[in-house]
């Protein structure tokens, strides 16, 4: 029994659930384990009270941190320190609980480090900047627990490997450390739990049975439209929103990303204008002060609707909050139910959940996320392995502090997931590229990062130190400009490209407001408001995510449901019928277990759509080996285009269609080779190297809010790319761009599956006279790849009949 | 009447007339700089800058070499030796510089390697080299000007873009490319009254 939790929830009048009585138990026994409960039901309770008895079961303690506890998110901080310090205050306990993070000033942490605290919560990067700080190790030698909140946001990203590595050096200076994960429901919970614990069938897992239900409508519009173009309903829906808004105490709009939310933000004030003051806007890039300013307020109650982005995705609870509106796809089945869960969070209330479809076919989702949800298919997270980026970095921030010694590094790391089949050779490339540049440059004399010192590894300049410190993290963001007024007040970051293209006296959409921009200054870009109605919206790269594996599979049930024809068939899919027969009667709609494919010739060139129904990421990499294919019979260029349905690919000349399809066009057979020889591969490894050069510290971009002079430092990230493709192409960082590109971009092995799927399809051909209601989202996409196996110099000499002409 | 301007692909403007060829933005010594700031960059370029730009010596008469600016990366490190031996080679040619942003060298260096440093340079009355791009003010002349790395997105058929470097032509401003090969691109935008004139491989063509 845990005789805090006992008086606690005794004087809250409260009575714990199975699930904390079971973590306290686990706990008490000095285990390990992960913790799966949803929000809302007292799961950080479940673990705190753990920790407390833990620390008091002995009577004469270490000084220094008892526990650090870790969060992916600082606005959960912030809820979790308060949480806990309520029971040290009820409990009346010595036990002192701080938070470290971005925001913590100077003077703080100075604090922090002379009279420590019992419990630090803090996020990944606060603990690697912890461990770039001389003496780490005695600070942490009185460790006993580390708990990482939200881990199953953190483990499918780089984030998740920097807990990893903080875990392995924390378990070397405290080999009786006891971790504890608590995750969200994901489809690989054991894994996430190994992964953490450090080896299979280690430690507990607690599971919190608690069903919560979800209500769940699609907004339909009046009249449908039967050539959907991307993004063509969103502001007529409008008018379906109004109400829901009206009728609920506290409604979250979630979009997709931030420049829907800057558009839906507007839109709603200019069709709502009594919401004015009682609708806000939050996205990742607007100022925290903006966030914290809405969050707040949302606390307390006074605001009808937030319109937001995944920054709202996480977390904390938002008591007033009883309605949830999607809008555009849902992606995925997890991000749905925890958007979903965003309302009702009290237990035993029910979650209440609006879809908005964006554009008509998206209305069939509906039908494929209720279906997904009521089966529970919920996504697996894919962790990162063989970081080298990661890994370069950590190397470093062990340097700046302490200095490292290599046998026993290796050793350590060898132990996480991320680092496991890493060879002792790449360990060694590693060592020689944060030594001198690498493995072929040891004529490079003045490469100055890490000198070695009878075998520890340190930092000796002081700039690098300081430069390192900097840029410790895994997040990295594209060149950002700070929006300011003349008053000096910040509103939040662009990015640059976005800036370069207006003039002084252009107006755009931030942070919800209607700005002119008066001028540039070196990284920030001077505003004030402006009255007026037009105005351009931001984009921001990297906001974009494909549907997942498993709602892929739901939409493509919903075709089965669609030919049923039943007098069940979900509403949305009813609505959409007009959309379908005229699919029929121009094409084919195909069923569950067919692929259509639509060969069509238009004024633009000769198209070839295909519809497997598997999302963004892997129709692209599916697009690159059809088009592969293809070519290998007969030389070609195509331009390439793809959404979450299907994929085009667009030629100047008349497409081999029926030869390809029976040599194999979709088959399985050297599928990985012929990966491999598309040549946008490397246009893909190319964009995945800007994350890797700033996490590796190649591109040195300064803090993020706080800019340093970078004198004659400044280089993107494709120059570092295109030199180390001609000069070092066995690269650790380049190879690594490249499994990126199979790992994610691709998801290759789920693209293996779809071609195996595939295979077992019946393929049926259309050849209609104009672009079909499929066809045209994909035809409307602006963005384009291409792909040719053409060479250079002959597509030059294209390129040149045609300038020339 | 008028001069001859030659575009070349080596990212270089050649003027028959004058025997002079005006080179922008090499930003030498942009690798070390970077390496010794423990920031990867290979040594590999630099020779095949310096070979692409004495190739272009040795194939054209040539008195004056002008480097319209970012000539040097910034603070000395060993890659100027790449330049001074550059300079012993072809020691009957005058080196100009007109000082851009980056060029913090010290003066000494440049005045040991028998460079004419100067804020701006005038080729003729009537054309007049900058590092910086003057602006409208300079009517009735042509400005050569670097700093500005232009580059340009054609797209081309079958919906498909080229990211080319180019020169780029407008009201009586020609911006050259960028020489060195540790340089990116600024995009340029095809507006009116602008020509543009990207380098695709060895060949130098108009976009129209």
């Amino acid at each position: 029994m845990n005789t805090f939790a006992e008086a606690w929830f005794f004087n809250k009048g409260w009575r714990p659930h199975r699930f904390q009585q079971e973590a306290w138990s686990a706990i008490a026994k000095g285990r390990s384990g992960l913790l799966n409960a949803p929000t809302g039901y007292g799961k950080t309770f479940a673990i705190w009270f753990g920790v407390l008895q833990r620390y008091y079961r002995r009577q004469r303690k270490k000084k220094g941190v008892h526990c650090l506890w870790i969060t992916p998110l600082r606005a959960l901080s912030a809820e979790i320190l308060q949480a806990t310090r309520t029971v040290s205050d009820d409990l009346e306990l010595d036990y002192r609980i701080g938070l470290r993070t971005g925001d913590t000033n100077t003077a703080e942490r100075q604090r922090q480090r002379t009279a420590a605290p019992e419990a630090l919560i803090t996020t990944p990067e606060s603990v690697h900047l912890l461990m770039a700080s001389k003496g780490y190790h005695d600070y942490f030698s009185g460790l006993e627990f580390v708990v990482i909140d939200e881990w199953h946001e953190l483990m499918g990203s780089k984030r998740g490997v920097l807990v990893e590595l903080a875990l392995s050096r924390l378990r070397t200076i405290c080999p009786h450390l006891q971790v504890w994960g608590i995750s969200a429901t994901i489809g690989n919970l054991k894994q996430a739990k190994e992964i953490l614990l450090g080896g299979e069938g280690k430690g507990t897992l607690v599971r919190a049975d608690l069903k919560k239900d979800i209500h769940m409508e699609t907004l339909l519009p009046d009249v449908l439209e039967r050539f959907p173009w991307a993004g063509h309903l969103g502001t007529s829906m409008i008018e379906k929103v109004l109400p829901i808004i009206d009728a609920h105490q506290s409604t979250l709009l979630f979009t997709n990303t931030r420049s829907q939310a800057e558009i839906w933000y507007h839109r709603l004030l200019d069709a709502a204008p009594q919401l004015a003051g009682a609708l806000a806007i939050h996205h990742g890039s607007l100022s925290d002060e903006l966030r914290l300013w809405v969050e707040d307020a949302l606390h307390q109650g006074i605001l009808k609707a937030v319109v937001c982005t995944s920054s709202l995705d996480l977390g904390v609870d938002f008591r007033p909050v009883d309605c949830v509106i999607q809008i555009g796809s849902p992606k995925g089945v997890a991000r749905f139910v925890q958007r979903a869960g965003r309302s009702g969070h009290r237990p035993g209330e029910t979650s209440k959940i609006y879809f908005l479809p964006t554009h008509s076919l998206e209305i069939m989702e509906g039908a494929a996320i209720r279906y997904a949800v009521h089966h529970q298919l919920l996504e697996q997270r894919l962790p990162y392995v063989r970081s080298f980026d990661v890994l370069l970095q950590y190397m470093v921030t062990l340097a700046v502090s302490d200095g490292f010694r290599a046998d026993e590094l290796y050793a350590e790391i060898k132990r996480t997931h991320c680092y496991a089949s890493i060879s002792r050779e790449e360990f060694d490339e590693c060592l020689l590229m944060v030594t001198q540049g690498g493995r072929t440059l040891d004529t490079y004399e003045e490469f100055h990062k890490v000198v070695v010192v009878n075998g520890l590894y340190q930092v000796a300049s002081k700039r690098v130190a300081m430069r390192h410190r900097l840029s410790i993290g895994a997040i990295v963001s594209d060149a950002m400009m700070r929006v300011k007024f003349l008053s000096g007040k910040y509103l939040g970051t662009i990015e640059e490209w976005f800036i370069s293209r207006l003039q002084p006296g252009d107006t755009f959409w931030f942070s919800g407001r209607l700005l002119e921009l008066v001028r540039v200054k070196d990284i920030q870009a001077i505003v004030r408001p402006t009255a007026g109605k037009k105005g351009a919206v931001p984009s921001w790269m990297g906001g974009r995510f494909p549907i997942s594996d498993n709602f892929g599979a739901a939409l493509r049930h919903t075709f089965t449901e669609i030919h049923r024809k039943g007098r069940n068939l979900p509403m949305e899919l009813r609505f959409l019928e007009p959309l379908f027969s005229e699919q029929r009667r121009v094409s084919t709609l195909p069923g569950e277990y067919e692929l259509l494919v639509e060969y069509i010739r238009t004024r633009h060139g000769y198209h070839l759509f295909v519809y497997p129904f598997e999302g963004k990421l892997v129709h692209e990499g599916m697009a690159a080996v059809v088009a592969y294919r293809l070519s290998s019979i007969r030389k070609a260029t195509f331009s390439i285009a793809s959404n979450e349905y299907g994929f085009e690919l667009l030629c100047d000349d008349p497409l081999p269609l029926d030869e390809a399809l029976q040599m194999g066009l979709f088959a399985t057979e050297k599928l990985f080779d012929d990966i491999r020889s598309g040549i946008n591969i490397r246009e893909m490894a190319r964009r995945k190297f800007r994350d890797i050069a700033g996490i590796a510290g190649l591109v040195f971009q300064g803090y993020p809010g706080k800019p340093m002079k970078t004198k004659h430092l400044q280089a993107n990230s494709g120059l570092f790319f295109s030199v180390f493709e001609e000069y070092d192409s066995n690269n650790l960082l380049l190879r690594q761009a490249y499994d990126e590109v199979y790992d994610f971009q691709l998801e290759a092995s789920r693209m293996h599956k779809a071609f195996e799927r595939i295979s077992t399809h019946r393929i049926v051909v259309q050849r209609p006279e104009q672009l079909t209601p499929f066809a045209f989202p994909v035809f409307a996409e602006s963005f384009r790849e291409r792909y040719s196996n053409e060479d250079w110099q002959a597509r030059l000499e294209k390129l040149k009949t045609q300038l020339e002409a | 009447m008028g001069t001859r301007l030659t575009l070349l692909p080596e990212r270089a403007l050649l003027l028959p007339e004058y025997n002079t060829l005006v080179v922008a933005d090499w930003h030498l010594g942009k690798g070390a700089h970077f390496r010794k700031a423990g920031i990867f960059m290979p040594v590999l370029p630099v020779d095949k800058d310096r070979g692409r730009l004495q190739s272009l010596l040795d194939n054209h008469r040539v008195e004056t070499v002008i480097f319209l600016g970012d000539l040097f990366h910034s603070d000395l490190n060993s890659e100027w030796l790449v330049f001074e031996r550059f300079r012993a080679v072809n020691p009957s040619i005058r080196f100009i510089l007109t000082r851009g942003n980056h060029d913090i060298l010290p003066s000494d260096l440049l005045e040991k390697a028998t460079v004419d440093v100067v804020p701006s340079y005038s080729i003729a009355p009537h054309i007049h080299c900058t590092h910086h791009p003057e602006g409208n003010g300079c009517s009735g002349r042509l400005n050569i000007a670097g700093h500005v790395h232009p580059g340009c997105l054609i797209p081309a058929k079958g919906r498909q873009t080229y990211r080319l470097p180019c020169f780029y032509y407008r009201e009586q401003t020609l911006l050259l490319p960028a020489f060195g090969s540790l340089t990116g691109l600024h995009l340029v935008q095809p507006v009116r009254n602008a020509r543009i004139y990207p380098i695709a491989g060895d060949k130098v063509m108009e976009w129209v």
